[in-house]
């Protein structure tokens, strides 16, 4: 009881009293930093190869070697682009701090301060396409799930350049594994670029003590020296 | 690219409505000007005033609107929501306070999306052609401000994040009793927040600015206002430690908007500044 009690007031007061918009439904367990295991590459979940269709197996025969080689004039992301979802946070060298309130949940990666904001609504109408897509979450007990459409077809949907295109529609299902580790379960759509939905799993280790700290793309690549092309500026 | 050429098409019409909503008094005669076409793709909650109360939203407009059209939340504590902000009499002229205001097209191009703030946010002080280092070029430079574009507020009883969509410039502050002791500088430096009564008091250290040495330390006041509105004072520290006041900006609560995904680096391959 005595041991309950020194916890409580070590607690500060501030955030005793603080709004509790997150804590609705117990999904507290989504609040922290984390960061992706594995080899940053989507698998199929039943073993087989992605089910591209012939198109999509030929666009990323022809990107998928440049891709991994980090090829600045074939991926975006070796120009600051953003890699774009789920790519980034498939990325083990990316972590990201996810924050939970009522009415949004937002995905804040390290990589170049980039956010994914997720609105905890129904599906709108798409505005877009955007790098991040538009992300339409609802919690299904303390799972969250999460409706992806309107993603920009320029972003590969891993760092091998697994192409999409812009009819794809993702759903997506977080959910604890335990303390210290999330699974996300993704549904993949398209009818452009698979012959059939597909899905795949991520799984994600909590960082504790880890925060998202700043971080300048342009300023890590060394690219802020080597930007300007007069001849193009008017 | 097509990309942002159907963005610009989906939002022009909702910037222009939403600018010339916030435009100073001196313009507002161009609000009554705005043609049917505009007002009829305005976010409905505004088609009201827009139109003279001629056109009014639809019921299926509005429940569409979901958390978007919610009223504020009457706790004075839940700053969640999206804003942008007003310049309060007093404060300084100009742009808000080291905004990192990089990207955007040069020239003051008006911003597809967002929220309808003034134009003008990219390019280079002064105008002109942009640099590396600066307005124009996609980096963070000094003491992240609040944008004409938009702020998401997001909050929890663990921490607070401003989110500024110009440039996807984050501040975070958490509710902790001090700093940490191994903190970088940083350009929008490490915050820690606090309550006074149901004032957020956010505490900012290492604040570092581009080309300059030294850190500074900002103290800022937020408050939430009966209509939704955030009222923010920030204070500097000077030399001696004193606090003294930089400025003054209200972020007005804005259901309508939706937050824009903002890359200034696409912005910036498109006008010549970017990745060769």
């Amino acid at each position: 009881m005595k041991a309950a009690l020194a916890v409580l007031l070590a607690v500060p007061a501030a955030l005793q009293a603080a709004p509790d918009t997150a804590h609705d439904g117990g999904h507290d367990w989504l609040n922290g930093t984390w960061r992706a295991q594995g080899d940053g590459l989507l698998h199929s979940l039943d073993g087989k190869p992605v089910p591209l269709t012939a198109k999509a197996a030929s666009a990323w025969a022809r990107v998928k070697p440049a891709f991994l080689a980090g090829d600045p004039k074939v991926d975006p992301a070796r120009r600051c682009k953003p890699p774009g979802e789920p790519r980034l946070m498939a990325d083990p060298g990316t972590p990201f701090s996810v924050i939970v309130t009522g009415p949004r949940v937002l995905f804040a990666y390290r990589w170049n301060r980039l956010v994914r904001m997720i609105e905890m609504e129904s599906p709108r109408e798409v505005i877009g396409p955007t790098y991040f897509g538009q992300n339409a979450g609802h919690w299904e007990g303390d799972t969250l799930v999460v409706d992806v459409q309107g993603l920009h077809e320029g972003v590969a949907l891993d760092k091998s350049g697994l192409p999409h295109g812009e009819k794809l529609r993702i759903t997506e299902r977080f959910r604890a594994r335990d303390k210290d580790r999330m699974e996300m379960v993704a549904q993949f759509t398209d009818p452009d670029s698979f012959t059939r939905p597909w899905s795949a799993r991520l799984v994600f280790q909590r960082q504790p003590g880890l925060t998202v700290a700043e971080d300048i793309c342009l300023d890590r690549e060394h690219l802020v020296g080597k930007l300007i092309d007069p001849n193009k500026v008017k | 690219m097509p990309f942002h050429a159907k963005r610009q098409e989906r939002l022009a019409a909702l910037t222009i409505a939403g600018g010339l909503l916030w435009l100073p008094l001196a313009a507002m005669a161009q609000v009554s000007s705005a043609s049917d076409a505009d007002i009829q793709d305005a976010p409905p909650q505004f088609k009201s005033s827009l139109s003279n109360g001629r056109i009014k939203p639809d019921a299926s407009e509005l429940t569409r609107q979901n958390i978007q059209g919610a009223p504020p939340s009457q706790d004075p504590r839940d700053f969640n929501g999206m804003y942008n902000f007003l310049r309060d009499p007093g404060g300084s002229p100009g742009a808000p306070a080291g905004g990192g205001k990089a990207g955007g097209p040069p020239g003051g191009a008006a911003k597809p999306g967002g929220s309808g703030g003034p134009p003008g946010g990219g390019g280079p002080p002064g105008g002109g052609r942009p640099t590396n280092l600066g307005a124009g070029a996609c980096v963070v430079n000094s003491f992240g401000g609040l944008t004409s574009y938009s702020t998401t507020i997001l909050i929890n009883p663990r921490e607070v994040m401003f989110l500024m969509e110009e440039n996807h410039v984050l501040r975070w502050a958490t509710f902790a009793d001090q700093h940490k002791a191994d903190v970088q500088p940083s350009y929008t430096g490490d915050s820690i927040a606090r309550w006074d009564g149901d004032t957020l008091v956010i505490d900012t250290t290492q604040v570092a600015t581009r080309g300059r040495p030294g850190t500074d330390h900002y103290v800022e006041k937020a408050a939430k206002l009966p209509n939704g509105n955030i009222a923010i004072e920030r204070f500097k520290a000077d030399d001696s430690g004193a606090l003294q006041p930089v400025e003054k900006v209200t972020l007005r609560w804005r259901p309508d908007l939706h937050y824009v995904e903002d890359i200034c680096e696409d912005f910036g391959e498109a006008f010549g500044i970017g990745y060769q």
